[in-house]
């Protein structure tokens, strides 16, 4: 909101710097956004607060600033307000909506269309408003100066005389200045004029912006000045709905004080004759409900018990009262406050104004007194913690994305056909790009992975954990927590595979997991012959898997590109946490290799779960050295090379013990007639 | 009778050098030299010679032991010398050439910076809560006393969820309308409501906001709420706190200034200034040369969110807080634009 400094001197006797003055507001009241030369004067750009409609106005920032500079409350002038009757009939003005908390105007007759003298055409100008008559000008000054928004009509256009101020029905549309027709929601204040039903129109949006079949213009003669208050959320919800606002409906919608309609029409009086003149024939004010000064009590040590400063109670006293409260009492102390200070409705309001007056620099910094207390573990969030870690282990950067996806991703990943139901979507969205709320974190991860690859020729491993939405059958939205990788270089799919076995390992979890490929289904991103579904006993805790060709071939990659994606709340249901030490072995393993020539298209978890199977119990560690095929290996067939250990708990065992081992393994693997035993 | 031990040094030094590995060689010295060795024996012999030949029996048994071990080390080298050209190990080390390249990942800036966070704050006793990146316009908004057709409501450009979506779901919620949060607020909502006080938490999260996005904004970014309370929380209390967070955060020693400020969820409420991490306070481009850097909001927890978790204001008082995550990473890692923390770059990345 701007402010002219030469304005706000105009009601504060030795006004410091235009500086001076900035510091002080940004320390005990508003921040100031700017402060900038016009001409002779300066303009302050100040942030009002939204609870403080009493600074929308000179008047009342110069008020503050008196707190803050120490000056008594000023006193208010008192004018005279007289009516000269006759010459027009009397305005008959009516209301029938309780949100109308004081109508006061102003009729006058005979005033000359002209322009506003110039000092007031500097202020305008300084403050960014375009002069454009006397009258109008006049009522622009007035809200500047006193922050009570004004309305002119033209009282020749008022049909019978007569005025309603009511709500407005769904659908009704009014007319405005600006030749626009704005269709209201119900209970938008308007008003109507006419006395009979077939006559009546809507002439204005009260608070926010008049009406063009009431707008003065170059033959006015005879003019309504209109200073209402009307209630601030009924001001607030129709400038939403309409998505429309004006200077007048922004300092309605903060809440003003109902006294303040009297002294800007007594002011509109003391104006006139520079803006047009005319005799002033009626005054109008209807006050269902006068507003009176609130009394709060406050404890008086409170403000002390709150900034934790002591301030001596003689010091706090004088600062309400400079603020315009009244104070009494020492040990409970009741405190007035003046209508204008519509914010103040609690204890705490007055310890903010005793803080910030005192300023909160003077408040030394002290560590509070409270008993030593171990901070709660969040497991949840630990067990994140560690799969980030064991990802990083394993070579993969973090990264974190947006929470949408786009339009178009939703249909490149295959959403379109019957999916998008699962899709949650925004009442408001960003953009096309960001139109739903991400489904998992694989589409934006391929996303980035396709940008980086750009950039890369070395191996890409990325992953991200955060949350996902989807909407379940009917309307539920579920929230849950992610993770997924991604790998894209040559030999993607096994460092992926490698990754998420190291993560497995890390959360003491490698035994519970095996890889399902028994399924039919079509997965969203990946191969059909070259996915696994993850699972803990029966439960599908993820998927592993190769990335469509067409994908591929979409993001431009180089290279294969396999991605993973877990459901992180149920790998943390089985992260086992703590650690139990088994016996090292006290008797020496046995080593002995052994070579299978299989068919390409075995899995070697089909050869593995052969050899455990016929070894027994004394096989304490299996692993692949080497899967080969080419030179030397028959077409069609591939090598697989194992390392066993056989050991026993309990003796050393002999080397004839293994070879007989070994010998029960090899017969039982060469049972399957396409399965070769190499020595 | 003058006995000649030479042809038995020469024996034990023949078989030293014939010993091909160094378990053979440790059996050779052992049969001559160990503790019922050959010339071991000899030695012991000594005392049953005559007199008049114990000296030179004795001095000629001590070169021939020194002998062999002289021999014995020697083969020793040359053993362990073959054994490294076997090994492959080239006799030139090029201590010059890379060493094995480790392949390593990293942590975001963001998780880093919220790990850094849990640390500080978790030394002074706070624990981390957290809340639903949906929320309920009550959670939101309502609970945190600021009520529908208020305009402290446009402080918060809001996403809404589609209305079909926002049919009630939690029982409990008075108001249905679901929404992406739009700050990390309605954590303190939600553990005030699971908890009795005294409370000493932060919350870090992911927030949304509804605004035109440039170097400095983001349509997601990240929020750390701070709240205690207790019977005899102060301002001077929050000052102290937040400083001594600062401090640690930064590395070096930060002071905070408060100002006036508007919150709904707090009275008196502050916007939060601290010295200018560039310049340390002296002033300069980045700080506008006033030495100070806005960084967040905060203030004394309202009677209102208190009355509407069920806590006693007359009984319970503290501060709730909430500093931007991006911002507190931007600073700390010199980072330009918040876009970077959001677009995945690896090059950004891999400096973590």
């Amino acid at each position: 909101m701007l402010f002219s400094y030469a304005l706000l001197k105009t009601f504060v006797s030795d006004l410091p710097s235009p500086e001076k003055v900035r510091d002080l507001l940004v320390m005990r009241a508003f921040e100031v956004e700017s402060i900038e030369k016009r001409g002779k004067d300066t303009v302050l750009d100040v942030k009002i607060l939204p609870q403080r409609g009493d600074c929308a106005g000179h008047k009342g920032l110069a008020r503050e600033l008196s707190v803050i500079l120490e000056k008594p409350a000023a006193k208010e002038k008192q004018r005279i307000f007289a009516a000269t009757r006759g010459g027009l009939i009397p305005l008959r003005v009516q209301l029938s909506s309780k949100s109308v908390l004081r109508y006061s105007a102003l009729v006058v007759r005979g005033s000359a269309m002209r322009e506003s003298p110039a000092w007031m055409q500097a202020y305008l100008q300084t403050l960014g408003t375009r002069a454009i008559n006397g009258i109008v000008d006049l009522t622009n000054y007035i809200m500047a100066e006193l922050g009570q928004p004004l309305h002119a009509f033209d009282y020749d256009k008022i049909r019978d005389s007569s005025m309603l101020v009511r709500e407005s029905k769904q659908g009704e549309e009014v007319l405005l200045l600006d030749d626009t027709t704005a269709r209201l929601p119900e209970g938008t204040l308007v008003i109507e004029d006419g006395k009979k039903a077939s006559v009546r129109r809507l002439v204005d949006l009260a608070g926010i912006k008049g009406g063009k079949l009431s707008a003065i213009d170059a033959r006015t003669k005879n003019i309504i000045f209109q200073a209402a208050v009307f209630k601030a959320e009924v001001i607030y919800k129709t400038k939403k709905s309409l998505n429309y606002t004006t200077q007048a409906a922004d300092i309605y919608a903060r809440g003003i004080d109902p006294e303040g309609t009297i002294p800007a029409l007594e002011r509109v009086q003391e104006l006139l004759k520079e803006c047009g003149g005319g005799t002033v024939t009626q005054r109008i004010d209807i006050y269902p409900k006068k507003e009176t000064p609130r009394k709060i009590r406050v404890p008086s040590d409170m403000p002390e018990r709150y900034l934790g400063a002591r301030i001596p109670l003689q010091k706090s006293k004088a600062i309400l009262s400079r603020f315009g409260c009244k104070v009494a009492g020492t040990k409970l102390l009741t405190v007035q406050i003046p209508t204008w200070r519509k914010d103040i409705s609690l204890p705490q309001d007055i310890v903010e104004e005793i803080g910030r007056i005192h300023g909160y620099e003077n408040i030394q910094a002290r560590m509070p007194v409270l008993p030593l207390q171990c901070p709660e573990s969040n497991e949840e969030l630990e067990k994140a913690e560690d799969m980030r870690d064991a990802l990083r282990e394993a070579g993969f950067s973090e990264t974190i994305g947006y929470s949408f996806i786009g339009k178009k991703d939703a249909a490149d990943f295959g959403y379109s056909q019957g999916k998008k139901d699962a899709l949650v979507e925004l009442q408001n969205p960003y953009s096309e790009e960001y139109f739903y709320l991400r489904p998992g974190l694989t589409e934006n991860i391929l996303k980035v992975a396709a940008a980086n690859a750009r950039n890369t020729k070395r191996d890409i491993r990325i992953f991200e954990l955060g949350k996902t939405f989807a909407k379940e059958i009917t309307v539920k939205v579920v929230e849950s927590r992610s993770l997924s990788g991604l790998v894209a270089g040559a030999n993607a799919f096994f460092l992926a595979k490698g990754a998420i076995q190291h993560l497995f390992a890390r959360l003491r979890i490698a035994e519970k997991i095996w890889y399902d490929v028994s399924g039919e289904e079509n997965h969203m991103f990946t191969e059909k012959g070259g996915t696994a579904r993850i699972k803990a006993g029966s439960r599908n805790i993820g998927i592993i898997g190769r990335v469509l060709p067409s994908l591929i071939d979409s993001y431009k990659f180089q290279t294969p590109v396999a991605i993973f994606s877990i459901d992180a709340q149920a790998l943390a249901a089985l992260e086992t946490r703590g650690i139990s030490c088994k016996q090292i072995p006290r008797f020496p393993a046995v080593y002995r290799d052994i070579a299978v020539l299989v068919p390409l298209e075995t899995a070697v978890a089909d050869i593995e779960k052969e050899i455990q199977n016929s070894a027994g119990p004394l096989l304490s560690e299996l692993e692949i050295f080497d899967i080969y095929r080419g030179k030397g290996i028959p077409e069609g067939k591939k090598n697989i090379a194992f390392h066993l250990a056989y050991q026993s708990p309990d003796r050393t065992l002999s080397a004839n013990e293994a070879e007989s081992l070994q010998r029960k393994i090899a017969q039982s693997l060469e049972k399957h007639s396409d399965w070769s035993i190499r020595i | 009778m003058q006995r000649d031990f030479s042809e038995l040094e020469q024996e034990a030094k023949n078989a030293i050098k014939t010993a091909q590995t160094p378990k053979e060689l440790e059996a050779v010295l052992r049969l001559y030299t160990g503790k019922e060795g050959k010339i071991t024996r000899e030695i012991q012999a000594i005392p049953t010679l005559a007199v008049s030949e114990r000296a030179e029996a004795g001095s000629a048994l001590n070169t021939a032991k020194i002998q062999i071990a002289k021999a014995y080390a020697e083969r020793q080298d040359e053993l362990k010398q073959r054994a490294q050209k076997e090994s492959g190990a080239e006799e030139f080390l090029d201590v010059t050439a890379p060493g094995k390249k480790i392949e390593y990942g990293s942590l975001h800036p963001l998780t880093l910076v919220q790990r850094v966070c849990g640390e500080i704050f978790g030394s002074m006793g706070f624990s981390i809560a957290q809340g639903p990146e949906i929320e309920t316009e009550w959670y939101n908004f309502d609970a945190l006393n600021i009520p529908a057709d208020h305009p402290a409501r446009d402080m918060w450009d809001t996403f809404w969820l589609k209305s079909e979506e926002a049919k009630s779901q939690r029982p409990k919620t008075k108001n249905p309308r679901f929404l992406l949060r739009t700050h990390t607020s309605p954590v303190q909502i939600r553990y005030l409501e699971t908890h009795t006080p005294p409370v000493r938490i932060i919350a870090p999260g992911r927030v949304f906001r509804y605004e035109a996005t440039d170097a400095n904004h983001q349509i997601n970014f990240y929020q750390l709420e701070g709240l205690v309370v207790d019977k005899d929380i102060s301002v001077a209390n929050f000052s102290a706190i937040i400083q001594e967070f600062f401090k640690r955060f930064f590395g070096f020693p930060v002071t905070v200034r408060l100002r006036p400020s508007y919150f709904p969820f707090t009275e008196p409420s502050f916007e939060v200034d601290m010295t200018c991490v560039v310049c340390k306070g002296k002033g300069c481009a980045s700080c506008s040369h006033s030495g100070w850097l806005e960084i967040m909001g905060a203030g004394m927890v309202h009677p209102r969110v208190f009355n509407a978790t069920g806590v006693d204001p007359a009984k319970w008082q503290g501060f709730a807080f909430g500093i931007g995550l991006d911002r507190l990473a931007m600073m700390k890692y010199k980072i330009n634009d918040i876009r970077l923390l959001y677009e995945g770059d690896l090059r950004f990345l891999r400096q973590f």
